[in-house]
């Protein structure tokens, strides 16, 4: 029988690259896991019978609730970040709900994990809408409902969507794929009288 | 010391460019103060508006359709062999749309700079003045829209893929027809639509004031604004749309045959599209010009977007895509704005820091060799 001893010589090599490997997957974790829990852990919407009075988009099928920040400048990015860290953005110039024209809102897809929160990632699954969902905004009292009937994805610069009225609808835009900003994910909502 | 004056001051050329408001607001004073002894004086003002709009529209349409689709009538009788016959679809469209058809309207508006103060002052006077102030303001704006249109639109289609006959045959037949497909479309819009718009050029706060006068003064002051703007259209639209299509790949027959016959058709598809639109459209404007007329201009209020749209409580919102809204239609951005950016590209960079992060970890791990105590037996 022949015994051969390693000569181990490499000590803190072998030691930092477990510790790497370990804290490249406890990395992923981190970055991962506020997503994961979204489709895991969804947070049910709940529409009350009390409708609120404040500005606020309910999307039950992709458990997407979030309040609306009225009149952000969309061509302002300072302003329209500051305001999407609190919620869903409503571009100033459309119109509001219950009016005449089109309604603009648009939220992040994705932000940095550590900011992750239900609200400020409300459009993440923006893109398992279909159409026949249903949308629900509400606003000084009185709930809108909008059932989807088409969504588009296009390319940033494809500004006509905001800048042209496109008629009674309501506009939903986020980023696609989540975690880029290669494209721009737009739902199209028709209201529904009620 | 002769104080005698005398002004003349006749605006004649403003009549072409001048038309006549009916709303508007006239003030004309005319004062010949303290006169004196030999005076003559006299006064004449004249001012007349007068506004006439005239929209005569005649339209006779007339659509007259006739489709007709056969695929029967088929015979097969006295046949000692096997008959099969079998015929296409026939399938007819009809689709006529006049829209839009003699539309008008016609505004004269009152302009912001339509404050017309004309003060006329003949003060003073003297001895053996003679003042005469004539003041001749007349009117017009005449807009007269006059449109007629006749549409005539037929359309006569008759398919058939059927009367087919197979009679007294020994062999074996077969006809086989293809389908047949037509349709029609005639869209008759936007014919004779006419638009005017008149506003106002005039001279705004004329002030004239002989002052002082004397001794043997004449004073005369005419100011004349003979006021005419006359738009007028007149549009005749004949249109005849006629679309006759007979279709047919029936009507086969096999008849007094021994052997064995077949017939097969192919198919028709005839599409036809008649669009006539944006026929005979006028568009009048005058702007609004006090400028060119003199005197101080007070240009009209800046048009502010409200800083949000108008809310209606939603009672009065239309369904579905219908009509454009008052609001959110124009919304101001730089050439080269993009979309919101609504995506973080943090996601890809941590990623793609971990997948670095395990790589060098993994290459450190096992480029060191084995765990330091560990003994290979071999």
């Amino acid at each position: 029988m022949k015994t051969m001893k390693n000569k181990f010589n490499k000590p803190f090599a072998y030691y930092l690259g477990n510790f790497m490997m370990v804290a490249a997957v406890a990395l992923l974790f981190f970055i991962y896991y506020p997503i994961v829990s979204i489709y895991l852990f969804p947070e049910g919407v709940e529409l009350t019978e009390k409708v609120s009075d404040d500005f606020r988009i309910v999307i039950p099928k992709i458990y997407a609730e979030a309040t609306v920040i009225e009149n952000v400048d969309p061509w302002n990015q300072d302003e329209y970040l500051e305001a999407l860290q609190n919620g869903v953005a409503h571009a100033s110039g459309s119109a509001l709900p219950g009016d005449a024209g089109t309604t603009y809102l648009f939220a992040h897809s994705s932000d940095v994990p550590w900011r992750i929160t239900k609200y400020n990632t409300a459009f993440y699954r923006l893109g398992e809408l279909d159409p026949g969902d249903e949308i629900y905004v509400e606003r000084e009292g009185r709930r809108y409902r909008y059932i989807v009937k088409e969504k588009l994805e296009v390319w940033p610069n494809e500004v006509e969507y905001l800048k042209e009225d496109q008629g009674d609808v309501l506009i939903l835009q986020t980023c696609a794929p989540p975690g880029t900003a290669l494209k721009r994910l737009l739902i199209f909502a028709s209201p529904v009288l009620e | 010391m002769n104080y005698r004056s005398i002004l003349v001051l006749i605006l004649l050329p403003l009549t072409l460019f001048s038309p006549v408001s009916a709303a508007r607001a006239e003030e004309i004073v005319v004062t010949v103060e303290g006169n004196g002894s030999n005076s003559s004086n006299e006064v004449n003002v004249q001012s007349s508006s007068e506004t006439n709009v005239t929209q005569n529209n005649s339209a006779e349409i007339n659509n007259n359709v006739e489709a007709n689709a056969n695929t029967g009538n088929n015979e097969a009788s006295h046949n000692s062999g096997e008959t099969n016959i079998e015929t296409g679809d026939a399938q007819v469209s009809t689709n006529i749309a006049n829209q839009n058809i003699n539309n008008n309207s016609a505004t004269n508006p009152p302009c912001a700079c339509d404050n017309q103060n004309t003060n006329i002052s003949v003060s003073g006077n003297g001895g053996g003045s003679t003042n005469a102030v004539n003041t001749n303001v007349s009117g017009g704006s005449f807009t007269t829209q006059n449109n007629t249109a006749n549409i005539n639109n037929s359309v006569v289609t008759n398919a058939n893929t059927g009367r087919n006959s197979a009679q007294v045959n020994n062999g074996n037949i077969k006809i086989k027809t293809g389908s047949i497909y037509a349709e029609t479309k005639i869209v008759n819009e936007d014919i004779n639509i006419n638009r005017a718009e008149d506003k106002d050029l005039l001279f705004k706060g004329l002030s004239i004031k002989v002052d002082g006068n004397g001794a043997g003064s004449t004073n005369i002051v005419s100011v004349r604004d003979t006021r005419e703007a006359v738009y007028s259209a007149l549009n005749t639209a004949n249109i005849y749309n006629s679309d006759v299509k007979n279709l047919n790949t029936g009507e086969n027959k096999a008849d007094f045959n021994l052997g064995e016959v077949w017939i097969g058709t192919g198919d028709i598809v005839a599409v036809t599209e008649i669009i006539n639109r944006g026929i005979n459209v006028n568009d009048y404007t005058k702007t609004c010009d006090c400028e060119k007329a003199g005197g101080e201009v007070t240009p009209p209020p800046p048009v502010t977007p409200p800083s949000k749209p108008p809310h209606h409580n939603g009672e009065s919102r239309d369904n579905g895509n219908g009509g454009v809204g008052g609001n959110g239609d124009v919304m101001g951005a730089a050439n080269g704005e993009i979309l919101p950016v609504t995506g973080q590209l943090a996601y890809f960079f941590l990623t793609l820091s971990a997948i670095i992060l395990f790589l060098a970890g993994w290459y450190l791990r096992f480029r060191s060799g084995v765990a330091p105590g560990i003994e290979v037996v071999v």
